[in-house]
């Protein structure tokens, strides 16, 4: 497959591009730069001439300007001659860049939003802190074989995705039991209550909130029955503080839980929740962390971030959440075929072999094919078997229905067979030959 | 064997479409009167058996130019609903309607056929088999509408053996050993020859509609099946082999002004290759097909005929494929007109057609 042809430039095209010092617009090539400038600086305006430089005007006292025409207010001057990108101070170049720079770059931010695309590079996760994740060599293959053991438990016992949540760590077992922290689902939220998803789409965790008040839960469907062992496996989306509390998390997949305000929240929902156009920076993580340009976007098939209120969060932590962060949400995304939590751990396993590759980009876009995946599945599903195309056919028929021999009962010979035309009246008359010239000899 | 020679080179130039052409195809000379609804050719010369709705049953000759004569016809009482060569192609048996399976030996100089088997309601289907205790008095096999198929030694007037089936026998087909049985209501009964009084499996069809008609391998490992849903099954007999059973679409068109309704025409016949093992289908959307079922695709595929395809078959050695364009009632009595067009085509068969392509086959 050849690469794509993208319909934005690169940074190196914008930078090369030629422009003009006067009025800052860039051209396609030095020509039209020339003859742009003639024509819109250059160009004597009693007498029409075009020049080719501003300082060629001089001579002509009688009808040149003092200043050139059309510029930007502090580049009209004569002093400097230009031609084309010729005798463009070294300053203002720099100044040029810096600003095609920061243009390319707010585009280029604002193409992820709209594409959901990860950055280049990889280290960056949504609100993630900079610091990478690193761990030793006897953690992972500890953790890889925690993990192992507990799929394997899983494999054994056939449990559902909730149980297989190990129980401790301050942890207590939740799957449809979830619905008994009564404080997690105030009933002053009606609208919230009604949700009618599977019993496994509500499995919180209210580990936290036994343990530290500050964790208020906020129960997602994305980062629902997210199981903590202790180690990295904190559920994502359940830290605000006190006094932020309010996180909805739009519905991620048809049927799934919308949203739940943990606490009665202080700060009105609309505010907070539906920041239309969450693109990289959300406002909370933005007072924490400046804005780059390759913060994360929204993915378009995922489920929108939650909006952190600062998290009154340890780094080790924080840094833990993160790294949870997507894997979830890709396997909640993939949970349309399969326990839930068999894809999430197969994803865990990816980011706990990778952390150097701190795959969480590639993790966005590999739970992006998922869904794809997913989803052509559930298209080609219904008929696997057919292997070879149909076929075009030409002949016409206006008819509107499907089958058109449509007696499942009775054959088309029968059918036949019984018209009058075809009728067997037996009759025992004898067989008789018409007289055809036969031949036998058949060699 | 250069039959139809000069246009056999000439089309083997227009490989690389998978449209094949059939504007080369030779139609068979004084076709019969009526619909055709069975053909099959000798297994041992260039003859071919035609049976008939006008109750007659014809062999043609066919030479090497694809032209083709009458030779021989006998007649039965009532529309002759199938047709089959003995072994060793000196006698031609029909079933018809008239529940009597005849039989006429050419070799006897004879006009007259002799009855051969009867049944109680008429006989969809025939085979003659080798008798494997005397190879010069073939086995008879009929299935009939009174859901029984007997076995015949044609000089007896009871059959030699009897199974009952299901529902009515539908299709029927032989190969070496293999006997398979469709009915309606979508049994299909498979038969070891070997032990021929009993059935050695037997199964729903895969396909949710009703079973049209059923083709063995030229292996003998399997069968395909037809259904009038346009589709077609292909079946292993053995449940070692039932990873590879798999069925597909085909014979359905989305007219060109109507693109969200889909008509789909029932799959008539279905033909293996003598040589290749690849297979053709038709249908009655007048439209036939070869097909390769190991690499699950279509080797070439043919514009429509003009006409609804109700039977088709290839010569021994396969370098001939007859198919009869008439009518096949699947859209009743209304659509029958005069302007049917009525006529079996000769399309003389390029390797290239039929042969399964390299590297494509799956081993299975």
């Amino acid at each position: 497959m050849g690469k794509k042809k993208r319909g934005h430039p690169d940074l190196e095209e914008l930078l090369a591009r030629p422009w003009c010092y006067y009025c800052e617009r860039d051209f396609d090539d030095l020509k039209i730069l020339i003859s742009h400038q003639k024509a819109k600086h250059f160009k004597c305006e009693r007498c029409g001439r075009r020049l080719n430089t501003a300082g060629g005007k001089s001579p002509f006292t009688y009808c040149c300007l003092t200043a050139v025409d059309n510029a930007l207010p502090n580049r009209s001057s004569l002093d400097i001659e230009i031609f084309g990108m010729e005798g463009v101070p070294e300053d203002i170049i720099q100044a040029h860049n810096q600003r095609v720079l920061t243009q390319f770059q707010q585009a280029e931010a604002e193409r992820r939003a709209a594409t959901g695309n990860p950055p280049p590079g990889a280290s960056q996760g949504g609100n993630q802190l900079k610091k990478p994740k690193l761990e030793s060599a006897e953690e992972l293959k500890k953790r890889l074989a925690e993990h192992k053991a507990k799929m394997a438990t899983e494999q054994t016992a056939g449990d559902s995705s909730g149980e297989v949540t190990p129980v401790g760590v301050g942890q207590t077992l939740q799957t449809a039991s979830g619905y008994n922290q009564s404080s997690q689902f105030p009933t002053t939220q009606p609208p919230f209550n009604n949700a009618t998803a599977p019993n496994q789409q509500f499995p919180y965790q209210q580990q936290y909130g036994g343990i530290s008040s500050p964790y208020q839960q906020a129960p997602s469907p994305v980062y629902q029955n997210f199981s903590s062992n202790g180690q990295q496996q904190l559920p994502a989306s359940q830290y605000t503080s006190p006094g932020l509390t309010t996180q909805q998390f739009p519905a991620a997949t048809p049927g799934q839980a919308p949203a739940y305000g943990s606490t009665p929240p202080p700060i009105p929902f609309a505010q907070q929740q539906q920041l239309p156009a969450r693109t990289h920076t959300p406002p909370q993580a933005s007072s924490l962390f400046p804005p780059r340009p390759g913060n994360l976007p929204a993915a378009p098939s995922l489920p929108q971030r939650p909006s952190f209120g600062a998290p009154q969060v340890n780094p080790h932590l924080l840094q833990q959440i993160h790294h949870a962060h997507l894997p979830i949400a890709a396997g909640a995304i993939s949970s349309t075929h399969g326990p839930i939590l068999s894809g999430e751990n197969a994803l865990i396993v990816e980011t706990v072999t990778h952390p150097l590759a701190a795959s969480v980009d590639d993790l966005i876009s590999g739970a992006a094919k998922e869904a794809d995946n997913a989803a052509a599945r559930a298209a080609s599903a219904p008929k696997p078997e057919e292997t070879p195309e149909e076929k075009p056919t030409k002949k016409e028929k206006s008819k509107p229905t499907k089958l058109v021999y449509s007696d499942n009962e009775i054959s088309p010979e029968e059918k036949m067979a019984r018209l009058p035309r075809y009728a067997f009246v037996p009759d025992r008359k004898g067989e008789t030959a018409l007289g055809e010239a036969i031949t036998a000899a058949v060699s | 064997m250069a039959l139809f020679s000069t246009v056999g080179s000439s089309t083997a130039t227009a490989q690389a479409s998978t449209t094949g052409d059939i504007s080369k195809d030779v139609a068979l000379n004084s076709p019969p009167d009526d619909s055709v609804s069975d053909l099959a050719f000798s297994p041992v010369s260039e003859h071919l058996a035609v049976a008939s709705w006008d109750k007659k049953v014809r062999i043609y000759e066919i030479n090497d130019q694809g032209q083709s004569e009458g030779k021989a016809f006998f007649e039965h009482e009532a529309p002759v609903l199938n047709c089959c060569w003995s072994p060793d192609g000196t006698k031609v048996v029909g079933a018809g309607a008239d529940k009597a399976a005849r039989m006429l030996d050419l070799q006897a100089g004879t006009t007259t056929p002799v009855q051969v088997a009867a049944h109680d309601s008429p006989i969809r289907c025939c085979h003659m088999i080798p008798n494997p205790g005397n190879s010069s008095s073939p086995l008879l096999i009929t299935g009939a509408w009174d859901k029984t198929v007997k076995y015949w030694d044609v000089r007896q007037q009871t059959p030699i053996g009897s199974l009952t089936c299901q529902e009515r026998v539908y299709t029927m087909d032989v190969k070496s050993k293999l006997l398979v049985i469709g009915t309606a209501d979508r049994y299909i009964n498979i038969v070891n020859l070997d032990d021929p009084l009993k059935f050695y499996k037997t199964l729903q069809s895969p396909l949710k509609f009703q079973t049209r008609v059923v083709s063995c391998f030229t292996d003998a490992t399997g069968f395909a099946i037809g259904s009038i849903e346009g589709r077609c099954a292909i079946q292993y007999v053995e449940d070692k082999d039932s990873s590879s059973n798999f069925s597909f679409k085909c014979h359905r068109e989305t007219p060109p002004n109507t693109r969200d309704v889909s008509n789909i025409y029932a799959v008539n016949a279905i033909s293996f290759h003598p040589v290749h093992g690849t297979f053709s289908t038709a249908g009655s959307d007048g439209t036939f097909h070869f097909w390769d079922k190991d690499a699950k695709h279509r080797l070439k595929g043919y514009p429509p005929v003009g006409g609804t395809i109700s039977s088709t078959a290839f010569n021994r050695n396969g370098n001939i494929f007859a198919y009869a364009v008439s009518y096949d009632w699947s859209k009743g009595y209304a659509h029958h007109t005069p302007q049917t067009p009525n006529k079996i085509m000769l399309h003389p068969v390029t390797q290239e057609e039929v042969k399964p392509r390299p590297g494509t086959r799956k081993t299975r």
